[in-house]
């Protein structure tokens, strides 16, 4: 019986604890300045939509949703266009140097995306690329490109290898066979794939920095340059932009919930 | 822009030689090796509490998983209104108590609140990455040991953690790197202040690209960094090799 109330008492501890502020900054963002800066209670005190209109409607934040919708889908449309059949070949033939590209994915994933900011400033400012959308969707597949291989590569081997062979020995042509076949029993590992490189295209922060024009700024970049203000934070606009740059991430989880709930595997890295 | 000037190694000479580099590749290790320390043990215990089965696992997961979908850039915005003195509750609920906490007091406070922030946020990654691989343990083999005698912290010792051993270096080494390479949610949070305290290496080839146009000692930076990750990648490899190796035999 105690031990059994200490566990539940855990698990609450520990959901207390992760999504307390996530509720502070919500509840925040529905009050005002005065009740933010002035010791307001841990409940909900208002439901005021105005700090939302103010950002998104009034000062046009919605631009830069509409940016970083723009660039996070085409980053993956191109990601998932590219990795596809990289990923393919990974998985059913051993390649030679497969071993290397596998490392080089590896690194550059875990290299930070600041390393990478000058020689991308100075190349992408000679080709033309900077302060476009097409320059930032070619940008961040940089850290996605290596993300999506390791995952999509675990989805096709699993693909059962017999399957394939027998639809190659009815007719089919190879590329059919990866259409009509493979492409399908993997869908529920290739939309997770898709959606969580989506996720890291919409969350990034650093290249943009560099790479975003007055048209083509994203959302995060304008929470972070609005947020850096030294002196006088609107606390009320900072968090409402938080929220909105939140709300599409926890719908992404929301439908990756299965993979969630399976945990993570790493197993075939 | 200036004309370049032709410096032979003489910036990688600067790296190696100067105070200020030093001091922030030292925190930076200082961060990544002190995540572990905290992150992998609290995301183990969270993840052998969530082996069990339980009504409203499925739900507890999704919402504890909540954190680690959010923007690094927006994790640093909500800590700063939770911590910050003028309107974080925190700082409140400690001033009743007698404590006053002010995070950009010193570097300790400033460096134990991102530690605070980042653990917050990427401990259910430790613990839902470790997850599967206690759960697929055959519960016999728990049973055996616990059978022959062995307390709970021998079967994790000699029983669960073997087993588990990939995915503990996979997620030891995910975590590592993630937290050498720290930017976006330090960047909000402290600036990489009070006074350079928390200027980890990231917040440092940034400043000096974007702020400073120190061009020469960025792009030397930015490679040297990408020395110690490709050593590192190359270390863990090597290990996951033999983990491999030593498994099947």
């Amino acid at each position: 019986m105690v031990k059994k109330a200490l566990f539940v008492l855990a698990l609450i501890i520990i959901l207390v604890v992760e999504l307390f502020p996530v509720y502070w900054i919500v509840i925040s963002s529905l009050r005002s300045r005065a009740e933010i800066v002035g010791a307001a209670p841990l409940y909900p005190t208002s439901f005021r939509l105005d700090n939302f209109y103010h950002v998104f409607i009034y000062w046009k934040y919605y631009q830069y949703v509409i940016n970083s919708l723009i660039v996070a889908t085409g980053n993956t449309v191109l990601v998932l266009l590219l990795t596809l059949p990289t990923s393919y070949v990974l998985a059913r033939f051993g390649i030679k140097g497969s071993r290397h590209l596998s490392f080089w994915a590896l690194t550059n994933r875990m290299a930070p995306a600041a390393a990478f900011l000058l020689p991308i400033y100075l190349l992408f400012g000679m080709v033309g690329l900077s302060g476009t959308y097409l320059g930032l969707i070619i940008a961040f597949a940089l850290f996605n490109i290596p993300l999506s291989i390791w995952l999509l590569t675990a989805a096709i081997s699993s693909v059962p290898k017999e399957i394939e062979e027998a639809a190659l020995l009815d007719g089919l042509s190879p590329l059919k066979v990866l259409t009509k076949i493979t492409i399908p029993i993997a869908k529920p590992g290739i939309v997770t794939t898709g959606l969580l490189v989506w996720l890291f295209a919409w969350n990034h922060y650093i290249l943009g920095m560099i790479l975003t024009g007055p048209g083509t700024k994203l959302i995060t970049n304008a929470l972070g340059d609005y947020a850096m203000t030294p002196i006088g934070i609107e606390w009320e606009y900072v968090a409402a932009m938080t929220v909105g740059t939140i709300i599409p991430v926890f719908i992404v989880m929301l439908i990756v919930r299965k993979a969630i709930v399976a945990g993570f595997s790493f197993g075939r890295i | 822009m200036a004309k370049p000037i032709y410096v032979g190694l003489e910036n990688y000479k600067e790296i190696l030689s100067s105070p200020d580099i030093s001091y922030y590749l030292g925190i930076t290790f200082l961060l990544a090796i002190l995540s572990l320390v905290i992150q992998i043990p609290l995301g183990l215990a969270i993840a052998l509490l969530l082996s069990k089965r339980f009504k409203g696992r499925d739900l507890f997961q999704t919402l504890f998983a909540l954190p680690l979908g959010i923007a690094p850039i927006a994790v640093g915005c909500i800590w700063m209104l939770v911590i910050r003195p003028e309107v974080g509750p925190v700082p409140r609920i400690l001033h009743m108590i007698g404590i006053n906490f002010n995070y950009m007091e010193s570097f300790w406070t400033a460096f134990a609140a991102i530690l605070a922030m980042t653990t917050w946020q990427w401990t259910p990654f430790v613990a839902l990455t470790l997850l599967p691989a206690i759960v697929s343990i055959p519960p016999d083999i728990i049973d055996a040991s616990r059978v022959d005698g062995a307390g709970f912290l021998q079967t994790l010792r000699h029983v669960i953690l073997p087993m588990i051993k990939i995915p503990l270096m996979v997620v030891i080494f995910i975590r590592f790197m993630d937290s050498f390479k720290i930017f976006d949610e330090v960047w909000i949070l402290t600036g990489g202040g009070p006074g350079w305290s928390t200027r980890f290496i990231s917040i440092d080839i940034v400043r000096r690209i974007i702020f400073e146009t120190d061009y020469g000692m960025g792009s030397a930076l930015s490679l040297f960094v990408l020395y110690i990750i490709i050593a590192l990648s190359w270390v863990m490899v090597a290990i996951m090799k033999r983990g491999k190796l030593t498994e099947g035999s």
